[in-house]
């Protein structure tokens, strides 16, 4: 399993402020293998996110392609790389990103009942990743009764629940404790040893002990630290 | 359960709002249209019923309006002329079908009635009446046999009496939405008797009157190569003391009402047509942009733009269906049982329409209802399908 | 899968809105005979009054005795009796439905209020008080089963 990125790149057009061409990521070639765990680090509007979203199937670069095991997945059309990202890629997206109309349980599953129904096979793994996650007892609370660190516990198993290929998490330790931190990280390190690639965007310092790889961003351009 | 359902039932209160629009909405497209669909089958209901294209009365009944009165508004009254007139105007150019009729008031004397229009007709002449008789009783009309309208509280086989004589109750008419479902009918003899009774109870007003030689009104349909102002024309030119008038133009001013009614409801149903598909087109643009976060993680977890606009789509045909639903349930809840208090209200002839055009104007409310919902609501589903979720994503950090 | 003791609180609580309802509706069938939509007013020409009017009286009464059923369907605690007694409501207000027309007559034309006005607004009331009733009563069956 490879996720490649090839010389991408994204330019924003800037609405108001002068000088209108950006560019948020130079040309940049990256790669995630199975069973390793990147960390990427940089200072805030160096690029993480935008680089992060390209490669999660989120925003088409400017330039450049996105390999899956040598498939370009811009090329394909919006319902077939919703179901890629369904299927495959699993985000911890950044903040508060429960669905409020839904329980814990429900917010867990839905990529599974986006696409049909959930199976006793996903029931049994939603529960064993509430389970790991400790927020058992809250499966059938709604998400406005939760911390910020449950929320974030909640995505990762949403994210974790399509035994995803790639997961990428951005910021998922922001706004937690040591503890919270400490549990996000062991589970994502272990979904690294179960042979998902894993790509954590984060300036935790505690990040760097669970890391296989650390890369940094600076101005939109990647460096291996 | 769907997300959209699960989604609506997040949000009592914002849904219910949806839902109570969308039932107003309904709610009055339905009343509206029901009522100006009503109106027109009352209107062509009272031509038919008129049944000829002149009538000659009294001159005083026109100049009094009773005349008008007793067909148009559903009063009582009654009014003669002598026998004579009748003779004369049937040898007038022209004439094609002639009968006469008889007009009687019964009094409100007794503790359960109400005075009640009477019409006597000749069996043998009449071809105004019988034919829509003939579609509840087929068989003449016998003495002392009465044929009621449908808004009188009289059923088949009762015995009602009028000035002493009993009468039978022989068939109850179809619902007409005119003053004719008030009416009694029965035939020349049996009416001349009843006038004979109430002059001699001293119940008339015209004392001095040969109940054997008079008649209230003549109906005339014009013959061939005739049209009715000539008839009428002629008539008024010629013979003293009576008017003709044709029937056209005593309807006039209810049609000149009709369309006055129609233009009032047409405006009314599109002041709460513009002003529900306003509030709902901003209710459903509130209601997903304050949701912008939930669809980009939507969008995160794999749901492609189609299914986004999918999910505004269904929550929207969700709340139009249960809306309208709910609309014409209350609509026909009201419109249906209280058909007679609308025709009071309107004072104008008013039928409801068979089943299944109620049934048509039904569906078609629904439908304007769930478009409207469903068009207020493509907007923001179009919105949202162009989402760029790494916007939206890192916006709020 | 919803607990034994908070199902047997939902019942109960919808049972009680269900109650409540019934009550407000003979309420308002009670006060709306002598107000919105009573029978003809006028009397006749003798000094009588015309029968429609003893059919409003009639349902003035019914009326009164739906309420008090209504009220004590709200107060009482124990499911059983509120069953009890809202079933009861439901033949009652069947019959109170009828009054108009059926068990009294009402006036000789159709047109007139007490038949344009009253007799549909008794029968709707009526019958949604019915409904309602029968709503309650089921509603509390329910919570007693579970209760048992």
């Amino acid at each position: 399993m490879l996720l490649k990125g090839e010389g991408i790149a994204r330019e924003f057009i800037r609405v108001s402020g002068g000088s209108n061409r950006f560019t948020a990521v130079q040309d940049t070639d990256i790669e995630l293998h199975g069973g390793q765990l990147t960390v990427l680090s940089g200072r805030s509007g160096s690029g993480k996110t935008t680089l992060l979203n390209m490669l999660s199937g989120l925003l088409p670069p400017t330039r450049g392609r996105v390999l899956l095991d040598g498939e370009d997945i811009y090329s394909l059309n919006d319902a077939k790389l919703s179901r890629l990202r369904n299927r495959k890629l699993g985000v911890v997206p950044q903040g508060q990103t429960a669905i409020h109309s839904l329980t814990v349980r429900e917010n867990i599953l839905l990529p599974c009942t986006l696409y049909g129904n959930a199976d006793a096979a996903d029931e049994e793994y939603a529960a064993s990743l509430m389970e790991r996650l400790d927020i058992a007892a809250l499966a059938s609370v709604r998400p406005a009764e939760l911390s910020g660190g449950e929320l974030r516990r909640m995505a990762i198993a949403r994210a974790m629940i399509r035994h995803p290929e790639v997961i990428f998490a951005d910021e998922p330790t922001g706004d937690l404790d040591d503890e919270n931190t400490a549990v996000v990280f062991e589970f994502l390190r272990s979904a690294a040893g179960d042979g998902a690639a894993v790509l954590v965007v984060s300036h935790e310092a505690a990040a760097a002990d669970y890391a296989d790889r650390r890369l940094t961003m600076t101005k939109g351009e990647i460096a291996e630290m | 359960m769907s997300l959209a359902f699960k989604n609506l039932r997040g949000k009592p209160v914002r849904t219910a709002v949806l839902v109570i629009l969308t039932v107003l909405l309904a709610l009055t497209v339905f009343a509206g249209t029901l009522t100006v669909s009503s109106l027109r089958s009352g209107l062509g209901s009272l031509e038919n019923r008129l049944g000829a294209e002149v009538m000659v009365v009294p001159y005083e009944a026109t100049t009094k309006k009773s005349f008008e009165n007793i067909l148009l508004q559903g009063s009582t009254g009654y009014f003669y002329m002598d026998k004579s007139v009748y003779d004369k105007i049937s040898k007038t150019e022209g004439i094609g079908r002639i009968s006469e009729q008889f007009y009687l008031a019964s009094t409100s004397s007794g503790c359960c009635s109400i005075p009640v229009q009477i019409i006597g007709i000749d069996p043998e002449t009449d071809f105004t009446v019988q034919p829509w008789i003939k579609k509840s009783f087929d068989k003449p009309l016998g003495d002392c046999d009465i044929v009621v309208g449908n808004d009188l509280n009289a059923f088949v086989g009762d015995t009602l009496q009028f000035y002493g004589t009993d009468c039978r109750v022989a068939a109850k008419l179809e619902k007409t939405g005119t003053s004719f479902d008030t009416t009694v009918f029965t035939n020349e003899s049996t009416i001349r008797k009843m006038i004979r009774a109430s002059i001699d109870k001293g119940l008339n007003n015209f004392k001095d009157i040969d109940p054997e030689q008079v008649v209230s009104c003549v109906m005339i349909d014009p013959a061939e190569g005739y049209t009715a102002d000539d008839v009428v024309n002629d008539i008024n030119l010629h013979i003293k003391k009576v008017r003709a008038v044709r029937t056209k133009e005593m309807i006039s001013g209810v049609s000149d009402s009709l369309s006055g009614v129609s233009r009032i409801v047409g405006i009314l149903i599109f002041a709460v047509w513009v002003l529900g598909g306003v509030i709902l087109l901003l209710a459903f643009t509130m209601s997903v942009n304050e949701r912008r976060k939930e669809f980009a993680v939507l969008r995160v977890i794999g749901a492609s733009r189609g299914r986004l606009a999918r999910t505004v789509m269904a929550e929207a045909l969700t709340v139009g269906v249960t809306g309208s639903l709910i609309g014409i349930g209350l609509g026909l809840l009201i419109m249906l049982p209280f058909a007679n208090a609308v025709e009071g209200l309107l004072s104008m002839p008013y039928l409801l329409p068979d089943i299944w055009s109620i049934a048509a104007i039904a569906c078609a409310a629904a439908a304007a209802a769930i478009v409207t919902g469903a068009a207020a609501a493509a907007v923001s589903a179009y919105r949202i399908s162009r989402l760029d979720t790494g916007v939206i994503l890192r916006g709020d950090n | 899968m919803m607990q034994g003791k908070v199902w047997y609180g939902k019942m109960k609580k919808l049972s009680t809105i269900a109650a409540v309802i019934t009550a407000a509706l003979s309420l308002l069938l009670t006060i709306g005979i002598k107000t919105v939509f009573p029978a003809c007013e006028h009397k006749t020409d003798t000094g009588m009054w015309m029968s429609c009017h003893w059919a409003e009286q009639a349902v003035f009464a019914a009326g009164i005795g739906l309420c008090c059923a209504g009220v004590l369907a709200v107060i009482v605690r124990s499911p059983r009796v509120r069953a009890g007694v809202s079933l009861g409501m439901i033949p009652a207000a069947i019959s109170a439905m009828l009054i108009p027309n059926i068990f009294i007559n009402l006036c000789m034309k159709t047109d007139m209020q007490c038949h344009s006005v009253m007799r549909p607004a008794v029968m709707l009331i009526c019958g949604a008080v019915a409904a309602a009733a029968a709503v309650t009563a089921f509603l509390s069956l329910k919570a007693k089963e579970r209760s048992e």
